[in-house]
């Protein structure tokens, strides 16, 4: 895998996308995704809103099929082959933390998705690491000095990882509110750490060990039989096993850092295995976030009984 | 005496031309020793690192033999940095790059060429049928040419002998 920094963004595209990206030169640290459909304008999403990639003419310029091929190739480096179990469910991580969604035609094997074809859509979200964008939270999480159980609840491209990856930073670093915890991370898609080779290329603080690409559930158990950490976080939960896996974490006296998707509390505990742990009183902490505009702003925090205690 | 030592430099010319292409044998038959030891490294990325083409191309290049490395190198290199061609260019410019100096014959070098086009396409499966199929193939040059090595050397050797005596006895 390859080391995909803000500047290199425009080496990901084809040639034609790639030209007026440089002609262009966005300020790829607001950018946050950049959408091609096969026949449609080239849209770019950043804080300010959307505008789409225009040719010297002045008129949208509209992706062509050669383009999406073209740009699948460079982001998987030749190697598609590479990430059919990605590909499987519909993105693909690249070094950085960049998360690649594709849409297209399915390809099934019985029932099982075995892959995808004609690639008709690419969505490239470019991750940002925003150091100190958890600084409104971190008061909220700590209790005597020790962390809570927290779930943050963001609809999709809120913030929740950017936040949860500062989270990790600040407690695995320490911070005014408590001492450095060692954390264990299971980065099932790569977005958090963005690992090369194992060795992560976001900072998540000095105290902070890495089970890169792993499953979510196995992951937790590993973590917690090998690397004993005090908080161990993973990002989306949403899989009935991880449910069972967030149970040993908790009985085993580890503190839990995860998000999920939803866009509220209510909307979240309307799932049977989040209200489930909501009874358990498991989340000491309930941050649910908004659309406001940058990441992780925040909507409302909830204390384990779901009552308000932030703004 | 003049006659003498240019007859013994015709012959020892001619004798040396025979060694240096009964050499030539050996070191082809060690390139393509080397390529089959390349194609395996390749395949056993591919399948139990699930790498990348470029990583799997650089970790053969640490660990394939000196004539190859540079060459897997350079395509890794340039897979890496999206330098807008297909990978059949790449392969094809790095092989043009770095393998003519290799001992091979000209279908076998044509055979490394065509290496980026029959890689990257569809499933993991793929890219091990297409490495098996280098292999195979490569598998049966090296049988080839291991069956006629012997006669071979001994008759350029020969050749060679021979043909400069009777260069010098002409010339006499």
């Amino acid at each position: 895998m390859r080391t995909i920094r803000a500047g290199q963004i425009p080496n990901l595209f084809a040639g034609n996308i790639r030209k007026l990206l440089e002609e262009e030169c966005p300020d790829y640290e607001k950018l946050y995704e950049i959408r091609l459909r096969t026949g449609r304008p080239v849209f770019l999403h950043s804080q300010e809103g959307e505008h789409c990639l225009r040719n010297r003419n002045g008129l949208p310029y509209l992706a062509t099929k050669q383009d999406l091929k073209e740009t699948l190739e460079y982001i998987s480096g030749y190697s598609l082959y590479a990430y059919e179990d990605e590909l499987r469910q519909g993105y693909l991580s690249v070094q950085g933390g960049h998360r690649i969604g594709v849409t297209g035609k399915v390809v099934l094997d019985g029932t099982r998705i075995r892959g995808m074809r004609y690639i008709s859509g690419i969505n490239v979200r470019l991750a940002h690491q925003i150091k100190g964008c958890a600084d409104n939270v971190m008061p909220f999480i700590c209790e005597k000095k020790q962390i809570c159980h927290t779930l943050l609840i963001a609809p999709p491209g809120c913030g929740k990882t950017t936040l949860l990856r500062d989270m990790i930073r600040q407690i695995s670093n320490g911070t005014a509110y408590m001492h450095g915890m060692t954390v264990g991370v299971v980065d099932e898609r790569s977005e958090l750490a963005g690992c090369y080779q194992g060795v992560p290329q976001n900072d998540l603080g000095m105290r902070t060990d890495v089970l890169d690409a792993c499953p979510k559930a196995e992951g937790m158990q590993m973590l917690l039989r090998s690397m004993s950490p005090d908080v161990v976080a993973v990002d989306e939960l949403g899989k009935k096993e991880d449910f069972c896996a967030v149970e040993s974490v908790i009985h085993c006296g580890c503190k839990l850092l995860a998000t999920a998707h939803g866009n509220s509390l209510e909307d979240i505990l309307c799932q049977p295995f989040f209200r489930e742990l909501k009874e358990m009183k498991v989340f000491e902490r309930y941050i649910v976030l908004g659309k406001k505009g940058h990441a992780g702003s925040i909507e409302k925090i909830y204390d384990g009984k779901g009552k308000t205690c932030g703004n | 005496m003049r006659k003498l030592i240019g007859a013994a430099m015709i012959i020892l010319a001619s004798v040396g031309i025979g060694y240096s292409k009964s050499r030539e044998l050996t070191l082809r038959e060690k390139n393509l020793e080397e390529f089959l030891q390349a194609v395996l490294y390749l395949k056993g990325e591919i399948r139990c690192g699930n790498s990348g083409l470029s990583d799997a191309f650089r970790n053969t290049a640490a660990r394939c033999g000196e004539n190859y490395a540079d060459f897997f190198r350079g395509a890794a290199d340039c897979m890496d940095t999206n330098t807008e061609e297909s990978l059949h260019l790449i392969v094809e410019k790095c092989a043009e790059q770095y393998l003519p100096k290799l001992s091979l014959e000209e279908g076998e070098k044509n055979r490394i060429r065509m290496l980026g086009k029959r890689l990257g396409y569809l499933d993991r499966e793929m890219q091990l049928r297409q490495l098996e199929l280098y292999e195979e193939d490569f598998q049966h040059f090296l049988e080839t040419l291991r069956k006629d090595k012997a006669e071979k050397k001994k008759l350029y050797r020969s050749l060679g002998t021979m043909g400069g005596i009777m260069l010098a006895v002409l010339f006499w």
